[in-house]
């Protein structure tokens, strides 16, 4: 299930809202957990299996770590057991057949690949389970006791499928005695309604523009290149983004509060600090469990090197089994390996607007290794973006797409940065209009919500039921 | 947040989410929408097997958005909120000028080819009959001037289907080319603008150009007696687009005084004496009217003392034009090749049609896998 569609706004959430909150104190772990296996299962009755497979293991190596505290051996022997898992379960699932076919095409095997449908949140619940172990490793936190509250912990609905990458430390606190208060609440109301109006109103309307633009390789112009990457990049951040303002949103209706996933990533100045802004868990979670135990960047060049192949590997691989994923990623190893050694300093020397235009270009060039799964097409597609193809500038097919996106571009352009923040923080300041901003902020919740509910009654349209003559 | 403004946004966000939730529920579940035009999902049978593959919960989320309440409310919404934002299109329907709307065409693939070389096939095995090629273009090709500025650059051009089609099959058949007929007459509505057929005055040079090709002498246009059934017809491109701000189209009745005949259709088993339905004119698309829709065959029969007969493959286009075709034979069954499964040269031979006419929407012979079933 995702959160916009029709049956979890209209259905899945009142009856979640009404069972949670009619839950006794000490049963709102268990209610949440049943809860979260429904919406699980809802989309993937069998890999429920697998989730709670996960919270078992991972449940019982915290309690070992505990008992082995003081045998450094076992502990360790029990940790390598618990990352062997996880590590397994999500190679399994994810990327068998990418080794299965990569193999096949290096030693020319024909060995058949699985075809197995991939696990909905594999890659996050995974990562939280494996952030759990090491921590108690570390001695950072204490092993949970109840398998109930570790449960929770793995399967919470709202950050399950998407994100953001909810560290146990995190909610160590909360799982245990956590307050619910209306001014949470409402806080959760408005920043679930803010992201369910990026995903439906922004996300979906300019992704039609990316599919438009690299439908028909042919006839791809330099500027539609450029218009179509644009498209992705901004279809991207606020899918995902808009969903982990869900999420958020979510957890502080029930009380928890999960970290920021995003930070206004368009305005970075350079690829460090795009990352910095990026799905921020993500990174962070490469940053302490990865990049921090290799030695960081308190290392020679050689060692830092490397250090910075193997994180930008991972995440590259991280979000996809497929080589123009891992591509991505080294993309930005590169270009973050490149500013540590000189680069930096002269992003940070130079007129401002430069170095924004640097990590535009930087970024969407590295949008292109995203978007577009196989080489040819990524080369066509660069080709063109470069005036190499030849479609020639531009054609009236542009023209008329920039017509009727041209409005959309600019609320994007607007949404993407810290304009209408800004604008409303100068609102709060001037005395006499602050108390008409709680009113007009209410109109635009109701208002964005009103029509969020229109483009999810619309999304359904279906052309195959529709009886033409 | 403060308190009180975080009690009015949970109060009004619970309500909003239980009372539309429960709303949509409780209202009774609709068999399809005539503002849309298609039908809707309806609630899923469960079964243990349905539930396990995610068949079931995908198809029950298909019928709550279907049958949520004021569906057709929201689905105005969005089209009105798409024309604020200044997009001419919705639903790959282009906004025109002058409440004109058009069809975004997407340019075909291999299965046109292989339509083409279907009726290659057909009309060879058919060499001593004449067999006419009739295909109708749609209206952006007679209209480019009332498509949005620059949307023609984004929807492949009909006249290039005709054209292929004809130079694919010359020899093969007897190309009726209409195209430029229909620009000549423009001005004379010869096409709805809220829907994809051409309107009976646009079908008359239709059938003026094969009749021409086919050596009969056509009515003349003076000789037809005009009659307006409905000046509230929305058709299928106003049903796509969802736009309320496009005004209604008017259907024209051209009539020609005809000694009796009578209409048989093959589902029903009933046999009418009118080509015209007027009942469908009390229900949303009011094009039906003409043969009450498309049935797998029609015969139709006349006291016309010539004797000539003649088949005519169509779709939906030929609907509004074979009541012409009457003046001039004695018998005319017009075949859906969408519905009809038997042989076709049986039943050519079995009821000794002597012409062969091939009447479709460019659209039809672009995208339309039917054309295999003549084979």
């Amino acid at each position: 299930m995702v959160f916009s569609s029709v049956v979890f706004l209209f259905y899945f959430l009142p009856f979640t809202l009404l069972i949670y909150f009619a839950a006794p104190r000490r049963w709102k772990n268990l209610a949440l957990l049943l809860i979260s296996l429904v919406f699980y299962a809802w989309g993937e009755p069998v890999y429920i299996a697998l989730l709670l497979f996960s919270a078992v293991i991972d449940y019982a190596n915290g309690l070992l770590l505990d008992h082995f505290s003081d045998r450094p051996g076992w502990k360790r022997l029990t940790l390598i057991f618990s990352l062997a898992v996880n590590v397994g379960v999500l190679c399994f699932f994810k990327y068998a057949d990418f080794l299965i076919q990569s193999m096949n095409g290096a030693f020319g095997t024909s060995v058949a690949p699985l075809d197995l449908p991939l696990p909905i949140g594999i890659s996050f619940y995974t990562f939280q389970t494996m952030s759990y172990t090491i921590d108690v490793y570390r001695g950072r936190c204490k092993a949970q006791k109840s398998f109930i509250d570790f449960a929770t912990f793995v399967s919470m609905f709202p950050q399950l499928v998407a994100g953001p990458i909810v560290r146990y430390d995190i909610v160590e606190k909360e799982l245990g005695s956590r307050t619910i208060t209306i001014e949470k609440f409402g806080y959760g109301i408005r920043r679930f309604i803010i992201g369910l109006a990026k995903k439906t109103l922004l996300a979906n309307n300019i992704g039609m523009l990316w599919d438009l633009s690299h439908s028909d390789m042919s006839n791809l112009t330099t500027v539609g290149a450029w218009i179509g990457i644009i498209a992705f990049a901004f279809q991207i951040y606020f899918d995902f983004s808009g969903y982990s303002d869900m999420a958020i949103g979510l957890g502080s209706m029930f009380g928890f509060h999960f970290p920021e996933n995003f930070k206004h990533p368009f305005i970075s100045k350079s690829a460090s600090e795009f990352w910095r802004r990026w799905h921020m868990t993500l990174g962070s979670w490469f940053r302490d469990y990865v990049y921090f135990p290799l030695g960081g960047s308190r290392v020679g060049k050689g060692r830092l090197i490397f250090n910075l192949f193997v994180v930008w590997f991972l995440t590259g691989l991280w979000h996809g089994a497929s080589w123009n994923f891992v591509l991505w990623g080294l993309y930005f190893g590169v270009l973050i390996a490149i500013e540590k050694l000189f680069l930096g300093r002269f992003l940070a020397w130079v007129w401002p607007p430069l170095s924004h235009l640097y990590l535009i270009i930087a970024m969407l060039l590295g949008w292109v290794l995203f978007a577009l799964e196989d080489m040819t097409s990524v080369n066509t597609y660069m080709r063109a973006m470069l005036g190499f193809h030849s479609a020639g500038m531009i054609n009236d097919s542009i023209i008329y797409d920039l017509r009727n996106y041209g409005v959309l571009l600019i609320v994007l352009i607007i949404s993407a940065t810290p304009v209408m923040s800004r604008f409303v923080a100068a609102w709060n300041r001037r005395v006499s209009w602050r108390r008409a901003l709680p009113i007009v902020d209410f109109i635009v919740m109701g208002g964005l919500l009103f029509i969020s509910t229109a483009y999810l009654i619309d999304g359904t349209y279906n052309p195959f039921l529709y009886f033409r003559f | 947040m403060t308190n009180k403004r975080a009690v009015w946004l949970t109060v009004c966000f619970v309500a909003y989410i239980v009372v539309f939730g429960a709303w949509s529920l409780i209202t009774p579940d609709r068999k399809l929408s005539e503002f849309e035009n298609r039908a809707l999902a309806q609630l899923p049978q469960f079964t243990t097997a349905k539930l396990w593959d995610g068949r079931y919960t995908s198809q029950m989320e298909d019928y709550l958005a279907d049958q949520f309440v004021n569906r057709d409310m929201w689905v105005g919404i969005k089209s009105d909120a798409e024309r604020t934002l200044g997009k001419t299109e919705n639903n790959n329907v282009f906004f025109g000028q002058h409440n004109y709307l058009f069809e975004r065409f997407a340019a075909p693939d291999g299965l046109f080819h292989r339509n083409v070389e279907s009726i290659r096939t057909f009309a060879k095995r058919h060499q001593d009959t004449s067999v006419y090629m009739l295909i109708v273009p749609q209206s952006e090709a007679v209209y480019p001037d009332m498509l949005p500025p620059y949307a023609s650059a984004t929807s492949y051009s009909p006249q290039k289907v005709i054209d292929h089609t004809f130079q694919t099959l010359k020899g093969d058949i007897v190309p009726i080319p209409v195209l430029d007929l229909l620009k000549a007459h423009r001005q004379e509505s010869v096409y709805f603008r809220t829907d994809h057929h051409w309107t009976m005055r646009g079908a008359y040079y239709g059938y003026e150009a094969f009749a021409r090709a086919a050596g009969l002498e056509p009515v003349s246009l003076n000789a037809l007696a005009s009659r307006v059934l409905s000046d509230t017809f929305y058709g299928t491109y106003y049903t796509k687009a969802n736009n309320k701000h496009i005004q209604p189209d008017t259907i024209e009745l051209l009539e020609q005084p005809l000694p009796p005949y009578q209409v048989c259709y093959s589902d029903s088993q009933t046999c009418t004496d009118s080509f015209y339905h007027l009942d469908a004119l009390k229900q949303r698309d009011h094009y039906a009217v003409f043969f009450n829709g498309n049935r797998a065959w029609t015969t139709i029969t006349t006291s016309n003392p010539s004797g000539r007969s003649i088949a005519v493959f169509k779709d939906s286009y030929a609907n509004d034009f074979v009541p012409y075709l009457a003046k001039h034979y004695t018998r005319i069954d017009m075949i859906d090749m969408r519905f009809f499964r038997d042989n076709v040269d049986d039943y050519l031979k079995q009821h000794q049609l002597q012409d062969i006419l091939l009447l479709y929407g460019a659209k039809t012979v672009a995208e339309d896998d039917i054309f295999k079933w003549l084979n």
